[in-house]
């Protein structure tokens, strides 16, 4: 059985430059201190900030590796990762040919990428009744056979069984 | 008149979730240098509105844009424009419909306005436009009753955009250009803006994502240079990222098609490269996914984004 | 007695105009095609470099967009007696063949299969029985086959259909009576009409490697401008040109894709489709007589230097009368009695009178537009009516095309051709004279995408053996330079394109194009109506539409299929018109 003690603990060690970063790193503890306080989001566009790639790369060291990686697929890939610091996440955006094209850092407890929208839950039932109606009165390979006579052709190259 | 899914609704309905509805648009704001802000606005705007109509004329075409269309890869190959993006109501070579139908297409597009109006092909006007003509009207008659209303002009093209072809020397049919007949010759009357997309024809990539961000960033048309074209696009020369850009700063020239020097990749300025005077993106983006481009595969530039190019002295293989 | 007119013709090339005369029943009892576009690119031509003429004749269409460009660097090296390394041959038969199934296939499925195929009847389609339906007519088919896909392409379609835009597919004729398929085939169609958009796109590449894009590849006088990429010394090397081993493979790979698609998506498709119309084998006959150039020319490793040989052609060069396929005329280019062209219906004047035929070389174009003035409703066609000629072979029309091909192959004896039609005819339950139809015409077109995508790994695999055995040519710089030309010079170049027999001739003063004259495929088959005295003599578009009966003339889907069966290029039909109505070609033929 897993104990408590076993859960890895990192220690981390700063990099230099790091004065390059202490505006950011400041604007980074207001907009935590706000979620805290008030439960309000914020955002920072990293491509959008007076930073070197080297820096960004710092910064991202600085902050940490957390618990959570996730992964959407969709036009290339996004890696969303909590930051050693709870509540704030790392968002890297790759386009199809595998280059990054955005970066983030999002203030909140989770980001709204990672949430399923509430858009989507209507569309999404119906797929799922679809679903249960395709499974609950599926065209048998004798139906198919059948009607594909009726309609003038020969199944006789035997029809193979798997249909799905 | 049935109820219209926005683009947004037409997305969902697809398949598509918020979330990969929400990188799609960071990806476009990206790609336009677009902060933050805006990722929000396009949201909104594609959430309030139907795929935006594009008609697609033609007039003294010879259906190479059309063609190049098919060709696009990357974000917006044509069956995903025409399926997902745009509403495509009028095209000659793709449409269901002939005749009266067909023309019929065109009008309930245009009514109402806020559509986009692609041309092919330059006009004649030579007769009164009767050597061009269209389910019985002059192509220029078609067009100035088609721009009425329109949100944005693309001419693509080097016909559309600078006359082509039937422009050049001695130019029989007096072929035009659509911005020429627009600003200089005010045969057509419109607010609308318009984009030169040149080339002969012009790389796909450039028109799918040119229309597309048109759609994206609320009707913005990007940054155009001073003959209308996309300077993210026309802003350099082809010179400037070809692979043979080394060789000519060494002076390695191939002096025939087939040399020791062309089988190495030299340089093909005298073999009438035009190469260091073509603003477009072969080059950089390249041709067919990436395949190749005219240099790469041993033949000069021969300028097909210019105006005039066809009557460039000497000819494609005077060295510049 | 009515007229129908059908202008815009969409899903062709270029602008067309049908004007069909019914009678009371609904059936055309004559019918005329007008071409409504002119550009005048042969005038444009005058004076200039030869050597360019393959860019500026190119673009006289970018769909068939090799055709011409290959044609044009013919004449000019016919006329110069310029002779081309053997790889450049080759590599010209890959571009050309290239063109040839990728048009085929984009044309079965994008211009011409809405005709036969109710998009909307597809959305009643059941997808497990359109699975069953694709596996049975393609077995060999290992992909895009099951039903989960089927049920995915439905849904896109019905999503499409549910957004109330519906674009291209607004106000097409669906629900026509005319429309025979089941649904399940109608799925099955539009699910390869998307996959289709696909296919093409990769396939183009081909061009690009050999020609750096497509549209619009390049080309070159004496051969072709891609040389084999090699190091300094004289190894081969990736990279410095698209001419390396990635190219080549790209190439392999392309061939591949397109037997593929051709074997397992567009000939079953075409039988299983042709099955639901057979009545359309009995209708749209256009002439009866078929002529071709011929065009791929044969060659060996080791071949040296040559012209292209007429008489060693993949396709063969001939006339065919009558539907007689046991005689096959010989056709000479240069014979002022063979080919000829008439203005008699057509705007232009002829200085000899507008009846008189004159052979390419002894030509005139003087236009001289007599329609009315637009806006109008109807063409006289009773005079003159259309920018288009019309070419005539011992003053006979004749189709070209796919089927003239098939026709000539299967005359000629070409094993391959013979067995491929025979056993179409036999599944079908067809007799041979099915063949002269629009469904024929489609059908051949489909066989002849076959025989020439096979044919294309055959020529591939000549190239690889020419350069593995060291021979790397790809261009002959001999008479490059116009320093070493005659002071005059003539020529003819050939060539088959996807729409049939496609000739230009070319005359050259001290090194300038003194004339230029391109007398194009669409132009046989579009061209109006000449007389014998008072005998009509019907081009094959407007033989082929006489007799059609329209079920609804505001729908005339019967008109777009037999005018579709012969994929109309109108760009490359108008003639290349001369500013000052004087012709082009001086030098007398000897």
């Amino acid at each position: 059985m897993t104990k408590l003690n076993e859960i890895a603990v990192h220690v981390e060690f700063p990099s230099e430059s790091i004065s390059m970063l202490l505006p950011i790193l400041h604007e980074l503890v207001a907009m935590h201190k706000t979620l805290l306080t008030s439960g309000q989001n914020n955002i920072i566009d990293l491509r959008h900030e007076p930073l070197e790639v080297d820096e960004i790369a710092s910064l991202k060291e600085l902050l940490g590796q957390g618990e959570i990686t996730a992964t959407l697929n969709a036009l290339g890939s996004t890696i969303i990762t909590e930051t050693s610091i709870s509540g704030v996440w790392w968002i890297t955006h790759y386009n199809q040919e595998g280059n990054i094209f955005s970066e983030f850092i999002e203030i909140t407890t989770c980001p709204e990428m990672l949430k399923t929208s509430p858009d989507d839950l209507a569309l999404a039932l119906v797929r799922l009744q679809d679903k249960l109606s395709h499974y609950a009165h599926p065209t048998t390979s004798d139906d198919i056979a059948k009607r594909l006579n009726e309609l003038g052709f020969n199944t006789n190259t035997v029809l193979p069984s798997n249909l799905n | 008149m049935s109820e219209q899914d926005t683009i947004l609704e037409h997305l969902q309905r697809q398949g598509v979730s918020r979330r990969s509805f929400l990188k799609f648009c960071t990806l476009a704001a990206s790609s336009m240098a677009l902060p933050l802000g805006s990722i929000a606005a396009f949201a909104d705007a594609l959430a309030a509105s139907p795929r935006p109509k594009v008609i697609w004329l033609s007039a003294q075409e010879c259906t190479g844009c059309s063609e190049t269309l098919l060709r696009a890869y990357d974000q917006y190959p044509v069956e995903k424009l025409l399926l997902e993006m745009i509403s495509l109501d009028y095209h000659n070579t793709l449409m269901a419909p002939s005749g009266l139908a067909a023309e019929k297409s065109r009008l309930d597009s245009i009514a109402g306005g806020g559509h986009i109006v692609v041309i092919d092909g330059s006009v004649p006007l030579k007769e009164n436009g009767a050597w061009s003509v269209v389910g019985g009207r002059t192509i220029l008659d078609v067009i100035e009753e088609s721009v009425v209303g329109a949100a944005l002009i693309i001419a693509v093209g080097n016909c559309a955009a600078f006359g082509g072809l039937p422009g050049a020397f001695p130019n029989p049919t007096d072929a035009h250009g659509i911005d020429d007949l627009i600003t200089n010759l005010k045969k057509i009357t419109t607010t609308a803006p318009l984009i030169n997309i040149p080339g002969c024809p012009p790389i796909p990539e450039v028109l799918t994502v040119v229309i597309v961000n048109f759609i994206l960033s609320g009707h913005q048309a990007p940054a155009l240079d001073g003959l209308k074209r996309p300077l993210p696009y026309y802003g350099g020369t082809v010179h400037d990222n070809c692979s043979r850009l080394g060789h000519y700063k060494l002076g390695n020239f191939a002096t025939s098609f087939d040399d020791a020097g062309a089988r190495q990749g030299f340089c093909l300025l005298h073999l009438g490269c035009k190469g260091t005077l073509t603003h477009n993106y072969c080059t950089t983006l390249k041709w067919n996914k990436g395949t190749s481009y005219p240099m790469l595969s041993g033949h000069g530039c021969i300028g097909c984004s210019e105006p005039n190019f066809w009557d460039r002295k000497g000819g494609f293989y005077k060295s510049l | 007695m009515s007229t129908v007119v059908v202008d815009p013709v969409t899903r062709i090339e270029g602008h067309l105009r049908i004007e069909a005369e019914t009678d009371e029943h609904g059936v055309i009892t004559r019918a005329s095609s007008a071409g409504t576009m002119l550009r005048g690119i042969e005038i444009i031509l005058k004076d200039r470099d030869p050597r360019d003429a393959w860019a500026f004749t190119q673009r006289i269409c970018g769909v068939c967009t090799s055709s011409h460009a290959i044609t044009s660097v013919r004449a000019i090296e016919d006329a110069l007696q310029y002779k081309i390394p053997v790889n450049a041959h080759i590599i010209r038969n890959l571009i050309d063949g290239a063109q040839f199934v990728h048009d085929h296939v984009v044309h079965f499925y994008h211009l011409h299969a809405l005709d036969w195929v109710d998009v909307v009847s597809a959305l009643s389609a059941d997808p497990a029985i359109t699975a069953g339906l694709q596996q049975c007519i393609s077995p060999k088919r290992q992909e895009n086959n099951t039903t989960a896909y089927f049920n995915d392409v439905k849904t896109k379609l019905k999503n499409f259909v549910n957004s109330g835009q519906l674009g291209i597919f607004k106000n097409g004729y669906w629900g026509h009576p005319e429309y025979k398929l089941p649904p399940e085939l109608n799925l099955l169609a539009f699910a390869h009409y998307l996959e289709a958009l696909a296919w093409q796109r990769e396939v183009a590449r081909l061009h690009a490697v050999f020609g750096g894009k497509n549209p619009h590849p390049s080309f070159a006088v004496g051969g072709m401008p891609c040389a084999v990429s090699l190091d300094a010394t004289g190894y081969q090397i990736d990279g410095n040109t698209r001419i390396d081993s990635t190219g080549l493979a790209l190439v392999g790979a392309i061939i591949q894709k397109m037997r593929d698609f051709v074997d397992q998506v567009y000939v079953p498709d075409t039988l299983a489709i042709a099955g639901y119309y057979k009545d359309w084998f009995t209708k749209g006959e256009g002439v009866g007589n078929f002529l071709t150039y011929g065009d791929f020319p044969l060659t060996a490793v080791g071949d040296p230097d040559s012209l292209v040989d007429p008489t060693k052609l993949f396709i063969p060069r001939g006339v065919i009368l009558n539907r007689d396929l046991s005689v096959v005329h010989p056709l000479d280019m240069n014979d002022p009695q063979q080919v000829q062209e008439l203005v008699s219906s057509s705007w232009y004047d002829y200085s000899s009178g507008k009846d008189t035929p004159l052979h390419p070389y002894a030509g005139e174009t003087t236009p001289n537009y007599s329609g009315p003035i637009p806006p109008y409703a109807h063409l006289d066609v009773n005079q003159s009516y259309s920018w288009v000629k019309s070419p005539r072979w011992r003053g006979k029309a004749m189709e070209v095309g796919p089927l003239a091909h098939v026709l000539m192959l299967y005359a000629k004896g070409h094993a391959g051709t013979k067995a491929l039609v025979d056993k179409t005819l036999t599944d079908l339950k067809l007799p041979l004279t099915a063949l002269y139809s629009t469904m024929g015409r489609t059908a051949a077109r489909t066989l002849e995408a076959k025989i020439l995508a096979d044919e294309m790994s055959v020529w591939f695999k000549q190239l690889q053996d020419n350069i593995a055995a060291g021979d790397l040519r790809t261009h002959n710089n001999q008479y490059f330079d116009p320093a070493t030309w005659p002071a005059q010079a003539k020529g003819a170049g050939f060539l088959e394109a996807p729409r049939g027999a496609l000739g230009h001739w070319v005359v050259i003063n001290n090194g300038k194009i003194a004339n230029y004259q391109a007398v194009v495929p669409t132009t046989w088959n579009a061209g109006p109506r000449t007389f014998v005295g008072s005998t009509e003599v019907s081009g094959p578009y407007e033989a082929a539409l006489k007799g059609h009966k329209l079920f609804d003339p505001t729908q005339p889907l019967e008109i777009l299929r037999t005018i579709h069966s012969f994929d109309p290029c109108m760009g490359c039909a108008v003639h290349l018109m001369d500013a000052d109505g004087k012709e082009l070609i001086q030098v007398k033929v000897l």
